[in-house]
């Protein structure tokens, strides 16, 4: 220990919890009382939490979806039709994940819906991981744009029923 | 002793007043998630089990009785039963993140931030080694800055009590560190 154990344990007091977190969960407890529903907001409290984090970090696969194209681009002969097609993907997966972060925030959704769309979220981020993985390889780059596509798919579709849910 | 202020808002708070309640878990909320979070050594479960703390206080904040001792003595009280709860009905694993440094920390040099990052991770990984009322003295004593007589208020015991674990739990603390 080079440090001496009560500074570091002084330096502890930095842990701090997300700021984005903090204020969804007082959001979340002001609505137990309001709904007289805390028994279904305390079980649903964490996937919702959860959805948001995810569709967040969708959110940031945009730019990556961006990149898988940008490389594309530079393969012969595919310049610009994928640059045009990821710039399309990309503001339809961007518009549709700020519908559902609309449809979270405006309403209140079930146990088993917020599973579902955890489930959804998670299979579409790992089909943009995917993507984004061997985008760099050109023999595969039109499998990255299938991935790409098929995430963009589910996110349309878990928007649907989202709004389907109202 | 509690000032003014806060007694006032806790008032406030006990009457239903949801602006109120908010002040106090903007307040209280980072010390509770940060000992909660120092136990249990995962983010989302120090999260989620934050998160049943305030739901827990705003829900019964109509039975919180001034005693003397600062209302977070109260989330404190709730934050142990949780975790309790927590190591009942869950099998748990350990998952240290990396800590949030402050801008304070990000003037450190490289090689002196590393090596405090290691010792941190250290003492991080440590605590939840120790028994639990010894990882409640530590955090509270050292990390929290409690004086002996509120943890004693938290734990229900003496402050010779708190003062005889606090001596063990240092000793403990250091040998698991020096077994790294």
């Amino acid at each position: 220990m080079n440090k001496d154990l009560f500074t570091i344990l002084k330096e502890l007091k930095n842990i701090q919890p997300d700021a984005q977190y903090s204020k969804h969960s007082l959001d979340l407890i002001f609505l137990s009382k309001e709904n007289q529903q805390s028994k279904f907001i305390y079980t649903g409290a964490f996937n919702w939490i959860k959805l948001h984090r995810l569709s967040a970090t969708i959110g940031s696969f945009g730019i990556l979806a961006i990149f898988a194209f940008i490389i594309a681009s530079y393969l012969p002969g595919n310049k610009n039709g994928l640059v045009a097609e990821a710039n399309e993907i990309n503001s339809s997966i961007q518009i549709r994940l700020d519908e559902i972060q609309y449809q979270l925030n405006n309403q209140l959704i079930s146990t088993s819906t917020a599973i579902n769309a955890q489930n959804s979220l998670n299979e579409a981020t790992k089909n943009l991981l995917n993507a984004f993985e061997i985008s760099s390889n050109p023999e595969k780059i039109k499998d990255a744009v299938d991935n790409i596509k098929e995430a963009k798919d589910i996110i349309a579709e878990l928007n649907s029923r989202l709004k389907e849910n109202k | 002793m509690i000032d003014g202020d806060i007694k006032n808002t806790i008032k406030s708070a006990i009457k239903g007043e949801a602006s109120a309640f908010g002040f106090l878990y903007d307040k209280y909320q980072p010390q509770i998630y940060r000992f909660i979070y120092l136990k249990v050594s995962h983010r989302e479960e120090a999260e989620d089990l934050c998160h049943q703390v305030f739901l827990s206080a705003w829900q019964n904040i109509k039975s919180y009785e001034f005693k003397g001792f600062p209302f977070s003595s109260w989330l404190y009280s709730i934050a142990r039963n949780k975790v309790i709860d927590h190591y009942r009905t869950k099998k748990f694993f350990i998952d240290i993140e990396t800590v949030y440094i402050t801008e304070e920390n990000d003037k450190k040099t490289n090689e002196s931030i590393l090596d405090f990052k290691i010792s941190l991770e250290n003492v991080k990984k440590a605590i939840p080694e120790l028994p639990q009322i010894e990882q409640d003295v530590i955090i509270m004593r050292f990390v929290e800055d409690m004086s002996p007589r509120e943890i004693a208020s938290i734990l229900n015991k003496s402050e010779g009590s708190i003062r005889l674990i606090q001596h063990k739990a240092i000793k403990r603390l250091k040998e698991l560190l020096n077994n790294e």
